[in-house]
């Protein structure tokens, strides 16, 4: 399939695009008006720095720098003016009546959120004097001075930015934009965006390679890595990867570019999960090896010990145990999180080489630590240390007690033993929300995390084992319900021993990729595919069964009660919650041409979805229809459950809900058990009596073109 | 000078301590060292303290006191009672539970007061000793009830609401069942007679298990294999450890080694360096306890007075309180404190069958690398008749290749396992009681597997076919447990 340009250009950028995704194409200035000062000010500063070529930009008296911190008196009194007077003006326009001045519910109410920064991943110069952060939320990228903590200089880039890479020289920052396709490169020195280089969909991270000449970039959504001539700016060649890469590092001598998979390959329904680290020969330019890692999904940030401890990679993971009956979550363990250890080969696969991998556990007996994802060794590579996101920790492994450890468990048992970290954690210490990302300084005497969901980061002094301080770096400090609501999305404390959090199995707001035996009247039987939570407004009722009319049922207490087995959120927290997941956007259509138009095998699939005559004449029934079940004026489903032929003989029902189909193509495994493992199984292996509408008298053209058709939902 | 300060003045402020224990009445000449603040205590006063049974420990009577943060006179709180005991501050600080008895013929009822003794009000008016109480999430209770059994004194968990309302057992069987406390993650931390079935020449001791407040979910909390030890009056501390008090069969003294189960940690290990003996360990603030230990020094030498104990310096400290005439133990500080996660039942009363699934009956600590090695065919269940005390066999039930067993038994039967080779030779006797409630879906992952091991991801057998759960004492009828 030829990627088409991403229709993301049309949505905009940051906020505007936000905006846009929960309200729909409604009028910008309606919109403002009422929105908060602060907000207004954002919006206001985002449309002076907008840039005619799609790309946003600080003020360009003083590219690079942020007015706050850098801009003079003069710059502050224009500002503080103009603030007053939008805010007059805004206050005027709140006056009068509009047809959207109703009071808002919970799914409204982003509407006025703030432009959080929402840090997601930290990068030191080699020097350690400048630490470079990637603001999801705000769309840009900033300069901390870790000598003052001051935030020096920040630059617009392009939307959700979620990656980021130095050059040799660190001269130039990559920075990837995961809704905008692209990376945007910057000056170091001036912060100016140079150009913005044209990737695969949905970038996140990005390295390069020695002399400086290649970018590495895993691009999540289309399962791919692209290879990228620095020197032309061209997409030269895709690697392909499985299943949703999203971190890239680069082997400290330079010959291998590792590249982990949050989602697990894909896998028959009623097995173990496995996922990918992907091992590019840099030098070749070639698959070098694709390492297997059993039993976990969710592969994260990827550290490299230094060359005298062997090389050794450590890959945070979790590390589930959907097969059993989930009633286990009231004894522990059903998710446990660690970090895998790769021992790269020396030698290629293709030459016989294979990495050893151990799998070690972080959580301890009867306490969890969620979320594994930011790695990161000291430089001596005697302590390496990891982020848990969702318990809002960073747990500090002693190596030496690592290697011994993995000498004397064997690695067959130590995946699962659940009293490692006693041995091999030296210390743990609480972080910010969400603690995604961390990297030590050149002088190993402090760490820097990227708190997410607080816009902070936490100094770890790691001589005193103690947290040096916290950075405010300046995000909004109103906490919306929407932000509480992502907040505790990502928060594992709610579930028995924080075992795991909303976004320990819908990662991204997205899904696991498993099949899972939850609560059923018998054990055993209904086991369900997780779904996706992108988009997922409107689309009621939820759950396979169809058994949740709305998210306050599927959300309350049944979720504490079955499936955290603890006490669950409280109303207020249950509110904030049903806020962020009611506004859960869908990514931009990747299949989609950004005008909307079609080619010609997408207009000849969507003549086959809404056909109403076989082949050979024979009108279809109008249940057999695909728009019947999906019609397009309800994000493709009509909210009703439906026998589809699909149900296998460990099904207590054979009805299930009809599911959405906005952005289908993301959302593989298919079927309510994820038995189809691509759109094309759902009808050429488990619709062989056109029980799931008529296509055995599809051609194969048919048949594609359908699903070219589905992919633009 | 420096130096002049370091030697001489810890000697003068020592002696000064001295003098002013030695000059001090009682109750006004209780002393308190006051080496770091601390909040006001709940404690428990009485002339005599016996080891044994809860309803026994104090023959002669016994008080809850306050001692004022700062105050070396403590304020009875309990002088309409003939004995009180086991307090328990309330999550907000202001009410404390406790145990008493107006007379010393009468029965230990449940008693809620105000935390400065005053409105005390009767929660319980049970037909038997009802002691060791702890305050559950939303105003509930659980709390020990002692009675005569056909084999001796025996105890059991009851749940009630604060108003005592609804009081409803939630262990069942010869366990002994005592309530320790209630962990920050809503479980139960209750202690029993280990094992359960007697052993020949063997002392029984005790050990901690948890359980969820609706009685579902019954599990050791720790192993140790150390046969006749017991391990009571444990206390989970604020970074989850959780401290207790082990000593060895036969009873013969209140205190015992303090002894800590580190979070994380598989095992139990000393606290003190060298062993420190004490009884009644609670937190009193990160890296303190506050424990009764025997006085070292005259006039209350050999009575309990309070310590604090630094878990840094694994070493008691000078004593926070003690009395010349009367032991001073079961100290609590009147402090709000974090109330545990409240848990939502999954019971369903109406169903009258309980479910036990059984993931690797092959895991098994002990065994060689954790696992029998003998093929395992069956599974026999046996049940204890509470009245009789004897046991009958509910059927077997087919251990199926991977290890995995489904079985629905009645609810709320004491019940134990045996696992059966093909010639129906017990390869392994489960040694204690245990137990599915209705609608319970009681899940292991072996027999006594290590604690430490998660067990396989992969679809059990027993749950793949259409035959189980196997049936035993129970009705067929549709499984309907949520």
């Amino acid at each position: 399939m030829t990627p088409r340009k991403p229709s993301s250009g049309s949505h905009g950028h940051g906020k505007d695009k936000l905006l846009r995704v929960l309200r729909g194409s409604k009028d910008l200035t309606q919109r403002t008006r009422r929105t908060s000062v602060t907000s207004v000010l954002n919006l206001f500063r985002r449309q002076r720095t907008q840039r005619n070529d799609g790309q946003e930009r600080v003020p360009s008296h003083e590219e690079g720098t942020v007015p706050r911190v850098a801009s003079g008196r003069s710059s502050r009194c224009a500002w503080l003016v103009l603030a007053a007077f939008v805010a007059a003006a805004m206050l005027w326009a709140a006056r009068i009546p509009s047809p959207e001045a109703a009071p808002l519910g919970p799914q409204m109410s982003a509407a006025a959120e703030p432009e959080y920064l929402t840090p997601v991943e930290v990068k030191l110069s080699p020097d350690g004097a400048k630490l470079y952060i990637v603001c999801e939320g705000s769309d840009s990228l900033l300069a901390l001075d870790t000598r003052t903590r001051q935030v020096v200089a920040q630059v617009k880039v392009g939307d959700k930015p979620r990656g980021i890479a130095l050059s040799p020289d660190a001269r130039t920052i990559y920075v990837s934009n995961s809704w905008s396709d692209t990376v945007s490169e910057v000056d170091a020195a001036t912060f100016k965006v140079r150009r913005t280089l044209k990737t695969g969909w949905c970038p996140v991270g990005l390295i390069t390679d020695p002399p400086g000449k290649t970018l590495y970039v895993a691009n999540s959504i289309g399962d791919d890595v692209s290879v990228i001539d620095l020197a032309t700016g061209e997409d030269t060649k895709r690697f392909r990867t499985r299943h949703y890469p999203e971190q890239v590092t680069l082997s400290r001598d330079g010959r291998r570019v590792y590249v982990s998979n949050v989602l697990p390959l894909p896998t028959a329904y009623d097995q173990p999960p496995a996922s990918e680290l992907l091992v590019i020969n840099a030098q070749k330019q070639t698959v070098a090896e694709r390492v297997l890692v059993p039993g976990v999904i969710e592969l994260r940030h990827i550290a490299e010990a230094p060359a005298r401890l062997g090389s050794y990679l450590l890959v945070p993971f979790v590390r589930p145990k959907n097969l059993g009956p989930l009633i286990q979550v009231g004894q522990g363990w059903v998710l446990t999180h660690g970090i895998a250890v790769v021992r790269p080969s020396a030698v290629s696969a293709t030459e016989g080489g294979k990495s050893r991998v151990t799998e070690v556990l972080l959580d301890d007996i009867d306490y969890y630590f969620a979320g594994n994802e930011g790695v990161a060794f000291t430089p001596d590579g005697r302590q390496a240390l990891v982020t848990a996101a969702q318990a809002n920790v960073v747990s500090v492994v002693d190596t030496v007690r690592l290697a011994r450890r993995l000498r004397e468990v064997p690695s067959e048992e130590l995946a699962d033993r659940l009293d490692s970290a006693e041995t091999i954690v030296a210390y743990r210490l609480p972080t910010g929300h969400s603690p995604s990302s961390v990297e030590v300084a050149p002088d190993g005497r402090v760490a820097y995390i990227a708190n997410r969901l607080d816009d902070s980061l936490t100094v770890i002094d790691l001589a005193r084992r103690r947290v040096a301080g916290t950075v405010d770096l300046g995000g909004p400090k109103e906490i919306t319900l929407l932000r509480r609501g992502e907040q505790l999305f990502n928060s594992a404390k709610y579930c028995f021993q924080g075992q795991f959090a909303c976004a320990t199995c819908h990662p991204n707001s997205h899904l696991d990729g498993l099949a899972w035996n939850l609560e059923t009247p018998q054990l055993g039987r209904d086991r369900v595919a997780n779904r996706t939570l992108r988009g997922v407004r409107e689309t009621g009722p939820y759950k396979w069964s169809g058994k949740n009319p709305d998210l306050a049922t599927q959300c309350g207490p049944r979720i504490a009660k079955f499936l955290f087995r603890s006490e669950g959120f409280n109303t207020q927290e249950l509110e904030a919650l049903l806020t962020y997941l009611n506004n859960i956007p869908l990514a931009p259509n990747r299949h989609l041409a950004a005008d909307g138009q079609l080619t010609e095998a997408q207009e000849r699939g969507k003549a086959v979805y809404y056909r109403t005559h076989k082949n050979d004449g024979t009108v279809i029934p109008i249940q057999n229809r695909c728009d019947t079940c999906h019609p397009a004026d309800s994000h493709y489903t009509n909210k009703l459950s439906a026998d589809v032929g699909t149900a296998t003989k460990f099904d207590t029902s054979g009805l299930f809900d009809t599911p959405q189909l906005d952005r289908v193509y993301e959302d593989a495994p298919y079927l309510h058990d994820g038995e189809a493992l691509t759109l094309e199984e759902i009808w050429t292996v488990f619709n062989n009596k056109d029980t799931h509408g008529i296509t055995s008298d599809m051609s194969k053209e048919q048949l594609n073109d359908l699903i070219e058709f589905l992919k633009t939902l | 000078m420096r130096l002049f300060r370091r030697s001489v003045v810890p000697y003068l402020v020592a002696f000064l301590g001295l003098q002013a224990a030695v000059l001090a009445k009682a109750p006004a000449d209780a002393t308190a060292s006051a080496k770091a603040p601390r909040p006001d205590l709940v404690f428990v006063q009485a002339p005599v303290v016996q080891p044994g049974a809860l309803s026994a420990r104090f023959p002669q009577g016994s008080r809850i006191v306050r001692l004022a943060a700062g105050s070396t006179s403590p304020v009875n709180l309990t002088a309409q009672f003939f004995a009180a005991a086991d307090p328990q501050v309330s999550f907000e600080g202001m009410q404390v539970l406790f145990a008493a008895k107006r007379g010393a013929a009468d029965l230990w009822q449940i008693w809620e007061m105000q935390a400065d003794g005053s409105n005390p009000r009767q929660i319980t008016r049970c037909p038997n000793d009802c002691l060791r109480p702890a305050y559950l999430p939303r105003d509930e209770i659980v709390f020990t009830v002692e009675s005569d059994g056909p084999t001796g004194r025996a105890s059991q968990l009851y749940v009630s609401k604060r108003d005592g309302s609804g009081a409803h057992a939630i262990t069942f069987g010869p366990g002994e069942f005592q309530v320790e406390t209630v962990l920050q993650n809503g479980l139960i931390l209750a202690s029993a007679r280990s094992p359960l079935l007697p052993r020949h020449g063997q002392e029984n001791g005790r050990d901690l298990y948890t359980l969820r407040p609706d009685g579902s979910g019954l599990g050791a909390f720790r192993c140790d294999h150390q046969p006749g030890v017991i391990r009571e009056e444990a206390t989970e501390l604020r970074d989850g450890s959780v401290v207790l008090v082990k000593s060895h069969n036969p009873v013969g003294k209140v205190v015992g080694e303090l002894t800590v189960i580190r979070r994380g940690a598989l095992h139990n290990s000393p606290l003190g360096l060298p062993a420190a003996f004490a009884a009644s360990p609670r937190e009193l603030s990160p890296g303190r306890l506050i424990v009764a230990r025997p006085a070292a020094s005259a006039p209350g030498a050999g009575r309990l007075a309070l310590y604090a104990f630094d878990s840094a310096r694994r070493g008691f400290d000078s004593p926070v309180y003690e009395d010349p005439k009367l032991s001073s133990l079961a100290a609590a500080p009147v402090a709000a404190h974090a109330s545990p996660k409240w848990y939502w039942s999954t019971l369903n009363p109406a169903l009258q069958v309980g479910y036990f699934i059984c993931l690797d009956a092959y895991r098994a600590e002990g065994a060689p690398r954790g696992l029998l090695a003998t093929d395992l065919s069956k599974v026999r269940v046996l049940r204890l008749d509470p009245k009789t005390s004897q046991e009958a066999s509910l059927g077997e039930a087919p251990i199926y290749k991977d290890g995995s067993f489904y079985i629905a038994i009645p609810p709320d039967v004491p019940v134990r396992f045996e696992l059966l080779d093909d010639s129906g030779r017990v390869v392994r006797a489960q040694q204690s009681w245990i137990w599915s409630r209705s609608g319970e879906e009681h899940g292991c992952v072996g027999c006594h597997e290590d604690r430490a091991l998660a067990p396989e991801n992969r679809w059990p057998m027993a749950l793949h076919r259409f035959d189980t759960p196997a049936r035993l004492g129970v009705e067929a009828g549709p499984e309907a447990a949520h």
